[in-house]
């Protein structure tokens, strides 16, 4: 395993900000005695201090609220710049969602590694061993292209949505201008790229753009060297997941050559490194929560306020660390004020994890039984929605709202049952497994045919084999609905919406919206849908071989039961699920009447025969896994120019702000493409400010 | 215990307001009525109980909480009161788990001011039905053949925790007539706790297709009072097969044979074997086909089976959700 301090204080001192500098004003618990310098306070004028005094514990020129994809890129571009860089997080480790993403970085616009997969070279390493996996026409790319593909107004998805209509123009021309750089940025913080192989949702569909981050097995794990172990991988038991890697790394062979892994590991990690490495600081476990602006509508944002959140194992009360600590300030004060003498960053991610916000747009997801993807290593405040929350109050603007309910999977029900973190297969081994402590059942779409889903009161709701079914998303080379993709997709044809194809390639079968419907045990005020259930009996155990046991399922988390009777299966979800509000009390007629459908080998309530077989719930023992929906992201966010700057309600940017990643509207596109370019952008000319 | 702050208990219409009795009692303090709903209550479900204040004790009890305690005095809920129709006030509703035991309990409520002090106090009942019956029936056969004897499973269990040994049952056909009668045995199921079973050997109709017969679990001879239960038997009874369906299941992009691939013929199934083949006896007749089974789309294909044949079924993977979909 590798050191939590592998990163040296050698390492630390070439290039890395003077601690005096930065620590110039304010104390902090933990601190060197070189590094506490005199605490001290700055005038100035604020919203919350009309008097004009703020008392400030640090000072920095680049203050970043968020350690994921875009706030550790505009951290070490901003560093780079000569810019001292603080980054306030409120989970106890780096790297946000990125850390446990796939890593599919669809950039574009003739990036590198467009450029060396066309040219079918190896990377300098000499890690890739494999051949192209896109012919040389599909990635000849170029900005004006990749700008063309994410404004082109005439894509329409399978879910009849527009994703690329309602994107905002300057920022998409910022971002194809920015893609390449922001790709070689990458590649020069340590991070390797495989070869390409399509292009991610909302990445556009006329040519490849998308590679995975990889990294290769080997005896020790060195960033700088590109190795990990297969113990940091996470791939040596599999059922392990290890603190460095909250999701198990994937082989890479197909893409690289044997021996490689790839996830998000390989791209957060090593920014990781170069972050601390280069010098910025970390304040984790803080909540960020309001923005200090000159005044309260007016003037430049000056810094902001974040909160003690520690993250604490609730079984043994001890505060979770991070893997490396190099830069960190371990300042436990309940609240501190940040001084940004250049900007502010925004870069705590969107609200996908924050119901209320979330329900803005469908308010049957505003049920918190359902939670965002990977909220076990987020914990609570993870897209929470605080960038938005905090702009809104000093007057910002929004963008892209609606994109919420145009990327065709926002939210969507999950094929892995059993845990409420069904995004992600987290093992035991990472700190964050005690929020989970299940890892859950994948049973794959296929599984569904294997149960009944029923709701909070015990009823059934929707064919349940097309309950996981996902409309694909319109991008090179998918499954979307554009009638010509890749080379024989024509950008800005109206042919590629014309109604007579929209009613051709509509697929969306609204299961979910089936899911989170009012039912009898909705009430008032909020009418939640309540809990979704996958009722099965030992019959469909024998049938599929799933393994019902730890670390998959858990009897003390509340997304498992397993009974005698159905009647028992019912009282038990009652009692032990944290979000069931009403017993099951149909459960009991559901499974009778669904034994008599299986019998007659019809459903007329929804169909079941049509699209596969049915099986009676008859042989005892019975169980319960949780089905859970997930609101996996959110598009709509702050209005942002070309430079990132957080635009406010008079279409004037707010000095000293900026924004990236899911804090930002107005770019529906899924994942870490929009993330690092705009944390690219945004710490460039951040750094800038005077 | 559960607890939640749903807003109107489930049998009450949201508008309707209890008639308060305006006398105040010296000796319980400050009046109020508690009402509890569903009117019966199982053992072990759920029970919502509310307080309501007449208009004229709101004063005395604006700042109030309830506290709700079972019959042995234990403290099972608190809930405030809010503002209610007309200047009375309610609690909010307090959701629990009901006692096992039938019969009726005396439960009480008190009022408490912001300072812990006893306002009011209030007893209630709260009766709880007779003990339900679990009954399960299993290993049925999904085909009979007319007059052919078959067997079939069922077990009893009473979810309030009453021992089913030796509990009586009884089978009627569809016209009514008891086709066996029984008890059930001494060990739970394999893999239950309290759930008793017996294995019934029964004769198939000679009238075709489907039949619903009834299992009833009879009320038993114990000192706790249970409800009788009954459930359908689903019967599908066929002629003798008569030709054989042979399957074999294959990958539609490798041709690799589909082991444990599941074959239904309804209401005949069975499974491939590891070499992807399964055979089906059936009785001449039209049939819809399924072969699934993960990571494939379900094969499904329709048709007039009249004699011996064979079916390949190219199975295509269900393409899960990938990265590119997903993360990144």
């Amino acid at each position: 395993m590798t050191d939590k301090r592998s990163i040296d204080d050698q390492d630390f001192k070439e290039g890395s900000l003077n601690r005096r500098d930065f620590f110039r004003v304010g104390a902090a618990a933990g601190m060197t005695a070189a590094a506490a310098a005199v605490p001290g306070t700055v005038m100035a004028q604020t919203s919350e201090t009309p008097d004009g005094t703020i008392h400030w514990d640090y000072e920095v020129d680049v203050v970043i609220a968020g350690g994921g994809c875009a706030g550790l890129t505009a951290a070490i571009r901003a560093r780079d710049a000569g810019a001292s860089v603080l980054v306030v997080d409120q989970n106890y480790d780096l790297g946000g969602r990125m850390l446990h993403s796939g890593s599919y970085l669809s950039l574009g616009g003739g990036d590198a590694i467009q450029l060396r997969d066309m040219a079918g070279a190896a990377d300098a390493e000499g890690f890739i061993t494999v051949p192209p996996a896109e012919d040389p026409p599909e990635l000849d790319d170029n900005i004006e292209l990749l700008f063309t593909d994410v404004t082109d107004w005439s894509v329409v998805d399978a879910k009849a949505q527009s994703p690329y209509r309602y994107n905002e123009r300057e920022m998409m021309r910022a971002w194809a201008e920015n893609c390449p750089p922001t790709r070689q940025f990458l590649m020069d913080n340590y991070v390797r790229f495989t070869r390409i192989s399509g292009t991610h949702g909302g990445g556009g569909l006329s040519r490849a753009r998308a590679p995975y981050c990889f990294l290769m097995l080997g005896d020790r794990t060195d960033i700088e060297a590109g190795t990990i172990t297969a113990e940091d991988a996470g791939v040596a038991d599999p059922e392990r997941t290890s603190p460095f890697a909250p999701v198990q790394m994937e082989d890479a062979t197909s893409f690289v050559g044997p021996n490689a892994v790839r996830n998000g590991v390989a791209l957060a990690r090593p920014l990781e490194y170069s972050a601390r490495k280069k010098g910025v600081m970390f304040i984790l476990h803080r909540s960020f929560n309001d923005l200090i602006r000159e005044r309260p509508f007016d003037g430049r944002v000056l810094g902001l306020t974040a909160t003690y959140s520690p993250r604490v194992n609730p079984d043994t009360g001890i505060r979770l660390e991070s893997f490396w600590q190099l830069g960190n300030v371990d300042d436990r004060r309940e609240v501190l004020n940040i001084r940004a003498r250049k900007a502010v960053i925004l870069a705590s991610g969107g609200h996908a994890g924050n119901p209320e916000v979330r329900s803005m747009f469908y308010p049957a997801l505003r049920d918190p039984a359902f939670p965002t993807s990977g909220s076990a290593l987020q914990g609570s405040g993870g897209q929470d929605a605080s960038a938005l929350k905090a702009a809104l109050k000093i007057g910002a603007n929004m963008a892209g709202m609606q994109q919420n309910l145009s990327y065709p999977t926002t939210f969507h029900i999950s094929s892995r049952l059993g845990t409420r973190d069904a995004y992600t297969d987290m093992m035991p081994g990472h700190p964050t497994f005690v929020f989970r402590k299940s890892t859950g059942v994948a049973v794959g779409n296929a599984g569904f045919e294997e149960f009944i889903a029923v709701n909070q009161v015990g009823k059934r709701f929707f064919n349940e084999v097309r309950l996981p079914k996902r409309p694909g998303a319109n991008r090179y080379p998918g499954d979307g609905a554009a009638p010509g993709q890749g080379l024989d997709h024509t950008p800005l044809d109206w042919r590629n919406c014309s109604a007579e194809w929209i009613r051709k390639s509509y697929t969306y079968d609204h299961g979910l919206d089936a899911a989170v419907a009012l039912n009898e045990g909705s009430r008032a005020p909020h009418y939640y849908s309540g809990p979704l259930w996958a009722i099965f009996d030992q019959d469909a155990i024998d049938r599929t071989g799933w393994e019902i046991r730890f670390p998959y399922v858990s009897e003390e988390n509340g997304y498992y039961f397993k009974s005698d009777t159905i009647d028992d299966l019912a009282r038990q979800i009652y009692a032990g699920h944290p979000y069931s509000r009403v017993p099951l009390g149909h459960l009991s007629t559901t499974v009778t009447t669904w034994n008599g459908y299986v019998a007659a080998g019809a459903d007329p309530e929804f169909e079941r025969e049509k699209d596969a077989p049915m099986y009676a719930i008859a042989k005892p023992p019975f169980y319960a896994l949780s089905i859970m929906v997930i609101w996996h992201d959110s598009y709509g966010g702050l209005r942002c120019n070309g430079r990132q700057q957080v635009i406010d309600m008079q279409g004037v940017p707010i000095p000293g702000l900026y924004a990236g990643g899911e804090a930002v509207g107005g770019f529906n596109k899924h994942g870490l493409g929009k993330g690092h370019v705009q944390g690219f952008i945004a710490g460039t000319h951040a750094a800038r400010e005077l | 215990m559960k607890a939640t702050t749903s807003d109107t208990p489930a049998n009450r219409s949201p508008g309707l307001e209890p008639v308060l009795d305006g006398d105040a009692d010296t000796d319980r303090g400050v009046p109020f009525i508690i009402e509890t709903s569903p009117a019966t209550i199982e053992p072990g479900a759920e029970i919502v109980m509310t307080a309501f204040v007449a208009p004229e004790h709101a004063q005395a009890l604006f700042h109030a909480t309830v506290l709700f305690r079972d019959a042995d005095g234990a403290p099972i809920g608190r809930a405030p009161l809010t503002d209610a129709r007309g200047g009375a006030l309610r609690s909010e509703p307090v959701e629990r788990v009901a006692p096992d035991a039938p019969g009726s309990h005396a439960f009480s409520a008190v009022m408490e001011g912001p300072g812990g002090e006893v306002l009011g106090k209030q007893d209630f009942c709260v009766a709880i039905a007779a003990h339900p019956i679990a009954l399960t029936l299993w290993d049925v056969p999904h085909a009979v053949e007319q007059g052919a004897g078959f067997q079939v499973t069922l077990g009893i269990k009473c979810p309030c925790g009453c021992m089913a040994e030796g509990w009586a049952f009884r089978i009627t056909d569809s016209a009514g007539q008891i086709v066996a009668e029984g008890q059930t045995g001494h060990d739970p199921w394999p893999g239950t706790s309290g759930l008793y079973h017996a294995t019934v050997a029964l004769v198939a109709p000679d009238s075709l297709g489907a039949q619903d017969w009834t299992v009833t679990a009879l009320v038993p001879d114990h000192p706790t009072p249970h409800i009788q239960r009954s459930l359908p038997l689903h019967l599908n009874v066929q002629t003798a097969p008569e030709v054989t369906l042979k399957v074999l299941a294959v990958d539609a992009e490798t041709g690799a044979p589909v082991p444990r691939a599941r074959v239904v013929v309804h209401p005949y199934r069975t499974f491939t074997d590891a070499q992807g083949r399964a055979e089906v006896r059936l009785p001449r007749g039209r049939f819809t086909i399924f072969v699934s089974g993960p990571p494939y789309f379900a094969f499904k294909t329709t048709g007039e089976v009249k004699d011996d044949m064979s079916l390949t079924a190219e199975m295509y993977v269900d393409r899960e959700f990938t990265d590119a979909d997903a993360w990144a």
